[in-house]
């Protein structure tokens, strides 16, 4: 279970004049294993802010942060950073690898590090990737000059070949066709059956209305 | 004494004359950990790597160092033969400047093979065999390898002292702007080196670059040095994403993108 109390945020931009940027005020949220919560509201509303609080990526002002009662903003960095590898995995739009590293490598050592031997990491990343409709022949090349869209799914497997308790998505599927949306919407809903708890930011409504359980407005927390 | 962490440090002051490069600095790096230290240049971060390395001594504070057995020694007055045995065998230290972590009187793979040969391996065919596979992890053409490092380009020269580092797998890597000379195509492959031996001994570095997107890469977490003061660390996202102090939000705001 994820809990959130009373959380504030603000940013102060030294670099601009110490502008206060005010974002949330007393956040009180919870989310339950096995259902998906949307957040909604327009561009610039805060959605990534909450979500990025709840990985202990920002920082709140204020209040506390529950993943399965530890308070993450209370905690050690390397005790967030235990929690992060263990249980919350985290998607967003964009894709972060060192340059030169190999798709197989890059979805496969998630779970390396996780402790999985080397060939059953690299069976279940090469049955993720051909899930996702990944040509077998780009396998073995760095993703940086794929499509976005190929970006996105190999985004995706790296994360969701992990069994972690918490997903948080961040627009996963911005960059994606119908298609993919489907297949991603699969494992989507293979997490929430295997009782994992999501967060996710969807434009589309027509995803959010397939695959949420509660959507929240984020303007509401203002 | 226990304790977890491979490095402690405590406290740490070192002057030099009346310049505070370092000032009470507190840090503890575990196993299996990239820690990276960013920070406008004479801010103290080399000051501060050279003294968790033993190859300055602090004027106060404290440096413990764990080896392998959970024995933990104050690097800081241990005599300088049992200093000199840690550094062989349990952390290496690569230099900016290759020339200073180079042996430019001898050939690359005697430069590689005498790391090997310091921590007792004696057999000449395996320490050769050993020294060309390292040539090529770090892009040197192993037929190179009776070449002196002068032959070599400055980037070469860093990935040569880059292999010296690394063969002997020790258990701590302190690196002062490692990739900074190497072209970006190299550099990536550098980076993916160090991670992988990282991951894989569960072995702990602590990287001091310039370069915000090599830490965001590479770094699990980091520090921000200003003046000799630590002023922000954390997670490299929280410090890259949400910095909370003033030169941090400048630094992260100074470049492109990463
Ligand atoms: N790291 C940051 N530093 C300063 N301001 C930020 C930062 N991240 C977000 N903000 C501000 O917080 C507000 C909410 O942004 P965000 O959470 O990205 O919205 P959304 O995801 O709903 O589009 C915006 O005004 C944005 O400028
Ligand atoms: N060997 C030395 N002798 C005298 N001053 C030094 C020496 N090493 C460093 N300093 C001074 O200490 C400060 C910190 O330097 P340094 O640790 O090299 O910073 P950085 O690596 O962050 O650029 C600077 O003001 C520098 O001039
Ligand atoms: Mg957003
Ligand atoms: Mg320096």
């Amino acid at each position: 279970m994820i809990e959130l109390k009373d959380i504030s945020k603000s940013f102060r931009l030294y670099t601009q004049n110490s502008a206060k940027i005010t974002v949330f005020k007393d956040v009180n949220l919870t989310v339950n294993r096995g259902e998906l919560v949307a957040f909604t509201g327009k561009s610039g509303s805060g959605k990534t802010t909450l979500m990025k609080m709840i990985y202990g990526n920002y920082l709140p002002s204020k209040g506390s942060i529950l993943v399965d009662k530890t308070d993450i903003t209370k905690i050690n960095l390397q005790d967030l950073i235990r929690i992060r590898n263990h249980k919350m995995g985290y998607i967003s739009q964009f894709l972060r690898v060192i340059p030169r590293v190999s798709t197989m490598n890059i979805v496969s050592d998630s779970l390396i590090k996780l402790g999985s031997e080397k060939e059953d990491a690299l069976a279940q990343a090469s049955e993720l990737l051909n899930f996702l409709d990944i040509p077998r022949k780009l396998w073995n090349l760095s993703p940086l000059t794929f499509s976005g869209g190929e970006q996105q799914r190999i985004n995706i497997a790296r994360a969701m070949i992990c069994n972690y308790p918490y997903f948080l998505l961040d627009e996963p599927t911005a960059s994606l066709d119908n298609k993919n949306i489907e297949k991603v919407i699969t494992l989507i809903d293979k997490l929430k059956k295997n009782g994992c708890a999501i967060i996710g930011i969807f434009h589309d409504e027509m995803i959010r209305n397939e695959i949420a359980d509660r959507e929240i407005d984020v303007n509401s927390f203002k | 004494m226990n304790m977890n962490e491979i490095i402690k440090i405590t406290d740490l002051t070192k002057s030099f004359g009346n310049i505070i490069a370092c000032s009470s600095i507190t840090l503890e790096v575990y196993p299996g950990e990239i820690v990276g230290i960013v920070g406008e240049s004479g801010s103290g971060k080399t000051t501060l790597l050279k003294c968790a390395s033993g190859l300055y001594k602090p004027d106060s504070g404290e440096v413990f160092f764990r080896s392998d057995d959970n024995y933990v020694q104050n690097i800081c007055n241990i005599s300088e033969p049992d200093l000199r045995q840690l550094m062989r065998t349990d952390w290496s230290f690569i230099h900016q400047n290759p020339r200073d972590g180079l042996r430019m009187n001898i050939s690359a793979g005697g430069n590689i093979g005498e790391k090997l040969m310091a921590i007792g391996n004696r057999h000449y065919g395996n320490i050769r065999e050993a020294a060309a596979a390292w040539l090529e992890k770090v892009e040197i053409d192993s037929s190179r390898i009776d070449e002196l490092p002068s032959n070599f380009s400055g980037g070469m020269q860093q990935r040569l002292q880059i292999a010296r580092c690394l063969i002997t797998e020790p258990k701590l890597i302190y690196m002062d702007e490692p990739t900074g000379g190497l072209d970006v195509s190299v550099q990536a492959k550098i980076l993916d080196l160090i991670k992988k031996l990282v991951e894989e001994l569960n072995i702990a570095a602590v990287i001091v670059t310039h370069d915000l997107g090599v830490v965001r890469l590479l770094a699990d977490r980091v520090l921000v040095m200003k003046d000799g003061h630590i002023v922000e660390q954390g997670i490299t996202d929280q410090v890259l994403d949400d910095p909370h102090h003033a030169y941090t939000q400048l630094l992260v705001s100074s470049i492109i993108q990463v």
